[in-house]
């Protein structure tokens, strides 16, 4: 998270000053009914080998031995590097360094997992039948190579491959052949990596999946683990490889919990919505003004988890998350900041307070800080650049240091205004004029998320400068040119929920997150653009997600630069 | 989860009988075989552990500022002046004039501290520290991601805000890893040891283990730290039989086979070169494991495995977490360390204790970035008030005496087997990100050890050039030529043993960009090119 904190700090203390270059407007959707994409269904670019993360490299482990194994082999599984965004990209799943460190984990975990079986009856029980109670013949080897490496591999093992895993335990006796077996298999290629490349070639450099590719692309795209039996079955009834069975499948999916636990790290990764605890300080001690903070943070974040649960399973689109009027708080203490009675999580949530607040950016979770306080510029740039996509760079690196150091907490001084007067100048005001303006708006929420007509002016010391009152009159200019005022957050919230680049901001950010890059600037426009239209004619969020399964070019792959 | 504290005492005596029976240590052999031994191979190893704290350091807090007698003050900033000049130049200035650092032992500071940041106590290290000024960064970083180890062309991101025109390249401590004077054979545990209150580290490694000398955004890749010292100990000590219990029952022909699995999957049809690349990465990673596993038997050590310690994410900055996860770091560090396990660490230290008067606290280089507390390391540096300054300070004395100076005492206190200690035969450097707001001149630096006598040490040295006009100042520093860093790194790599031809792309120039790229003409731009390959002046024992 360092390297979020990273570009997030070179974001906002930065952004407290200037930027380098232009703020590039982000790529507009196309005029409607004007110079349509012809889009041909094939992947644009070529998809790399992607190896198992090291959330799924745990889920799937679980879903070979069961909890119980995994748990007590769980200091060797600390050992496996967890992934970070090492780029602007939000997801973690972006990342993918191979070190010494995996390899030496991976090891220590699969000779764990694999020495479980010599010391636990029942396990082998479970896994092996009845047969590897107390030895281990070689049909009861063969039967069980067979059915683990099937479950692994994540496909029927060919001879070969049952062959050469069984070779693994050539000149071993007893439980130390079940032993050779997982962790050559634990250890091998099939297991960690996703291979897919023994479809049939579509047409050019562009090859089918094989039904088991595409069930394990499904799985771990939607669930972050393999295959369940289901999906097993469909790739080998033939099934999944027909439209009507492979939507199935999706649906099936989608509508399982384990694709709610993938969207919660989808919407939370992109929003940012982990880490920034609430910390001790003297500033919030004199905010919080008693309010118990204890457990609040992890509170705000389900709440931006329960409103998009809610909206999704009603068919709801983005623009209704962005624009959503209800409280979902089940903790007194969030609904008391948002001023509603707490929701029983079952009935309809309550109203959130007309004028004061509206959809998903006015979100405590999005509005907190870790003492306090609030910086106009991060926020505005958050949304910038996040929920707009739309590009704001960092500063440039020769500015005055004293030019970074945010303003302090004077009498009489609003935060806006003393944010304000740090970019008057030029380079930094006319690229602050992009996106500050979105931050002074969102002045009207404190550092804990509460409305505010008026700012209590706390320094960082907890000096109570008394009240001065919020200006959050704006011109948000969320489409480039459009200089209409708005007078506040709900305004605002209205204005990107009603424009295009929230939708296309959307497509763009779950596209990043399936396919685990960062879009191509030309070749993946198709595919984003067409699928950003659909949303703008209403397609429902879970609909949104389900059509990026859906488009032809999740079951295909581009061969490029093959040796 | 707090983990239970390990027992100093007891771990001194692990490592101690641990060294013991390390083989063919030239001092346990017959007087008359040793000059053999020695030309055979690799006496005593040598270590190096990179210690880096973030954000600004105050120079002034850093630096001594209370003459003893004999002694001036700069009045520019009333840091202590050193006088009696080195003599070996550093180099020429453009207008062909040679300029000279400055020294003093630091016997002269006996009796008082050294300076805010290092206190009397370091007092019983003075023989083994050098304290180094003036030790500048050459190109226009606003960040030193991995510039203290020689990756001196990114900004800020982890792999992100490369310097214009800047070479990017792996850091030292895994050019050295991959050279066989460190390790003639695998170690037992990682080459590199990265540990760290935080996952990404200012470490680069090369994407290709096998190409270390590979230079650009692609060529390298952010080395991830363990952030539990549990996990850490467990990497490091997988393969000695008894502190992990059992000995993993793999033996090295099961690695093999994996790896022929690899080969056979590299064989198969339509994988791209970017694929291939990888799977020839798993397979080099895949050999060393092997090695390992090889010698698995060959090392008795009997180290106390930590344990675990959930230090609540990469966000918290509780006081008795950051104390128990340092604790846990410098036993770790030296347990690897004198157990010969490793014999590179790096210790990234993005969490430190201030005690203010009594008032604790902790502060974070984290995500919280964004706010203004006091808990925000980064929002502090840049504040620089009186507020912040003193807490970076205080800050900067919390890990001199909670993680440096028990990190010195523990390899102090361990014998390297010839009648001398680990420290003796290590290099510990403790640099930091920034020196003052945003800039890299004179960078905060200091060492300890002479990797086996090689360095002269006990002394403060001073290579600024302080009859070069300022071009500026800030805060509490100047903006005035001193000598590359990029020798410091030279220093370092020969004394680990390694030849040039080992660490430079360009014979002469040393290691990592040398050029000011990236700084106007504002900056202090008027360097030596030419000394750029050679060690830091007067440094090596001749």
């Amino acid at each position: 998270m360092g390297e979020r904190r990273r570009w997030v700090t070179g974001l906002s203390l930065a952004l407290l000053m200037g930027c380098q270059g232009q703020l590039d407007d982000q790529r507009p959707l196309r005029p409607r009914g004007l110079d349509p994409i012809e889009c041909d269904g094939s992947p644009a670019v070529a998809a790399p080998l992607a190896r198992l993360g090291r959330h799924e490299y745990e889920a799937s482990l679980r879903a070979l031995f069961g909890d119980g194994p995994v748990d007590a082999v769980g200091d060797a599984l600390a050992g496996v590097p967890t992934e970070q965004s090492e780029t602007e990209v939000p997801f973690a799943r972006t990342d993918r360094r191979l070190s010494q460190q995996h390899i030496d984990a991976y090891y220590r975990t699969a000779d764990a997992l694999a020495s479980q079986l010599g010391a636990d009856r029942e396990l082998r029980i479970r896994l092996a039948g009845d047969c590897a109670a107390d030895g281990v013949d070689d049909a009861c080897l063969r039967n069980f190579a067979g059915a683990f490496l099937r479950r692994a591999l994540r496909h029927p093992p060919s001879d070969e491959e049952l062959a050469r895993a069984l070779g693994a335990a050539d000149g071993l006796e007893g439980f130390d052949r079940l032993h050779a077996v997982v962790f050559v298999t634990l250890m091998g290629p099939d297991f960690l990596y996703r291979f897919e490349n023994r479809g049939a070639p579509e047409s050019g450099r562009v090859i089918a999946l094989t039904p088991h590719e595409l069930a394990s692309r499904l799985s771990y795209h939607f669930w972050g683990g393999p295959p369940d039996d289901a999906l097993l079955a469909a790739a080998e009834d033939g099934s999944l490889a027909t439209d009507e069975g492979y939507a199935a499948q999706v649906d099936r999916l989608l509508a399982d919990p384990r694709t709610d636990a993938m969207l919660e790290v989808f919407f939370g990764e992109w929003l940012h919505l982990e880490g920034g605890e609430l910390t001790d300080g003297p500033r919030l001690e004199v905010l919080r003004q008693g309010l118990e903070t204890d457990g609040l943070t992890a509170e705000m974040r389900d709440e931006v988890h329960q409103l998009l649960r809610w909206h999704m399973e009603r068919g709801d689109g983005w623009g209704d998350v962005l624009t959503s009027p209800y409280s979902f708080a089940r903790d007194e203490r969030l609904a008391s900041i948002y001023g509603v009675p707490a929701w029983d999580g079952a009935s309809e949530p309550p109203r959130l307070p007309e004028g004061e607040r509206s959809g998903l950016i006015t979100r405590a979770a999005l509005l907190q800080t870790s003492d306090g306080s609030t910086n106009p510029f991060r926020r505005g740039a958050f949304l910038r650049r996040m929920v707009l996509c739309d590009r704001v760079d960092p500063p440039p690196s020769d500015l005055d240091p004293d030019a970074l150091t945010p303003p302090p907490t004077a009498p009489g001084t609003t935060t806006r205004e003393a944010f304000a007067a740090k970019v008057t100048n030029e380079p930094c005001a006319s690229c602050h004029a992009r996106f500050s303006p979105l931050g002074y708006a969102m002045e009207a929420y404190d550092g804990l998320g509460r409305y505010r007509a008026a700012e209590w002016l706390v320094s960082t010391e907890g000096v109570d400068h008394g009240m001065a009152p919020v200006d959050t009159a704006v011109v948000p200019e969320i489409e480039w040119g459009d200089l209409t005022p708005a007078e506040g957050p709900v305004e605002v919230s209205q204005r990107i929920a009603d424009s295009p680049k929230a939708n296309l901001c959307l497509v763009t950010q779950y596209f990043r997150f399936t396919h685990r890059r960062e879009e191509h600037e030309d070749a993946d426009l198709c595919l984003i653009e067409d699928l950003a239209t659909r949303v703008e004619d209403g397609l429902s969020l879970e609909d949104a997600l389900r059509a990026v399964a859906l488009d032809p070019s999740f079951r295909l792959r581009r061969l490029e630069r093959e040796d | 989860m707090r983990f239970d504290r390990l027992s100093r005492r007891l771990f001194l005596t692990g490592a101690g009988g641990a060294l013991l029976a390390v083989p063919l240590l030239p001092s346990l052999l017959p007087r008359e075989l040793r000059p053999i031994a020695k030309a055979a191979g690799p006496d005593c190893p040598k270590r190096f552990i990179a210690i880096k704290t973030y954000n600004g350091m105050p120079v002034l807090d850093w630096y001594p500022r209370n003459p003893p007698s004999g002694y001036e003050t700069h009045s520019v900033d009333g840091t202590v002046r050193l006088s009696a000049p080195l003599p070996e130049a550093t180099g020429r200035h453009a207008s062909g004039a040679e300029y000279f650092g400055t020294q003093a032992p630091l016997s002269d500071f006996a009796g008082r501290d050294l300076s805010n940041v290092f206190s009397s106590e370091f007092e019983r290290h003075h023989d083994e520290m050098l304290l180094f000024r003036g030790l500048d960064f050459m190109p226009g970083l606003n960040h030193n991601y991995g510039g203290y180890l020689g990756n001196l062309g990114l900004n800020t991101n982890g792999t992100g805000g490369p310097v214009d025109g800047a070479q990017i390249n792996a850091t030292i401590d895994h050019v050295m890893a991959a050279s066989p004077s460190v390790y003639a054979a695998p170690p037992l545990g990682p080459r590199v040891l990265h540990l760290g209150s935080r996952r990404n580290t200012s470490s680069y490694a090369p994407t290709n283990p096998s190409d270390v000398l590979a230079i650009g955004r692609d060529a390298i890749q952010q080395a991830q730290a363990f952030v539990n010292p549990r996990a850490a100990f467990d990497a490091v000590f997988a393969m000695a039989p008894s502190p992990m219990g059992e000995p993993p029952g793999v033996s090295a022909r099961l690695v093999d086979r994996v790896r022929e699995d690899y080969r056979r999957a590299w064989e198969g049809p339509h994988l791209s070169r970017d694929d291939r690349d990888v799977l020839d990465r798993h397979m080099t990673y895949l050999s060393e494991l092997e090695a390992r596993v090889n010698r698995m038997e060959a090392v008795l050590c009997d180290p106390t495995r930590p344990g675990d310690l959930d230090t609540g994410g990469e966000f918290s900055v509780d006081v008795g977490q950051i104390e128990d996860l340092f604790d846990a770091f410098v036993d770790m560090t030296a347990a690897a360390l004198a157990c010969d396990a490793t014999r590179i660490v790096t210790l990234d230290v993005t969490k430190m204790v201030v005690n203010d008067g009594g008032d604790i606290f902790g502060m974070g280089d984290s995500e919280n970035a964004d706010s203004a507390g006091r808990d925000n390391w980064h929002f502090q540096a840049h504040q620089w008030d009186d507020n912040a300054r003193r807490w970076l300070g205080l800050g900067g004395r919390w890990v001199a005496d909670r993680v440096v100076l028990p990190l010195l005492d523990r390899l102090a206190e361990a014998s390297a087997g010839d009648g001398t200690s680990v420290l003796h035969h290590s290099m510990v450097m403790w640099s930091n990100e920034l020196s003052f707001n945003h800039l890299n001149y004179s960078v905060p630096t200091a060492m300890w050890g002479s990797a086996g006598g090689q360095l002269r040490t006990g002394r403060f040295i001073d290579y600024v050039d302080h009859d070069r006009p300022i071009r500026f100042r800030q805060h509490d520093g100047s903006v005035v030529e001193g000598v590359q860093f990029n020798r410091l790194l030279v220093t370092i790599m020969q004394a680990m043993g390694l030849t040039p031809d080992e660490y430079e792309r360009e014979p002469g120039r040393g290691y990592g960009e040398y050029r000011t790229v990236g700084k106007g003409d504002g900056f202090a731009r008027d360097y030596d090119e030419t000394t750029v390959g050679r060690p830091l002046p007067d440094l090596f024992v001749t």
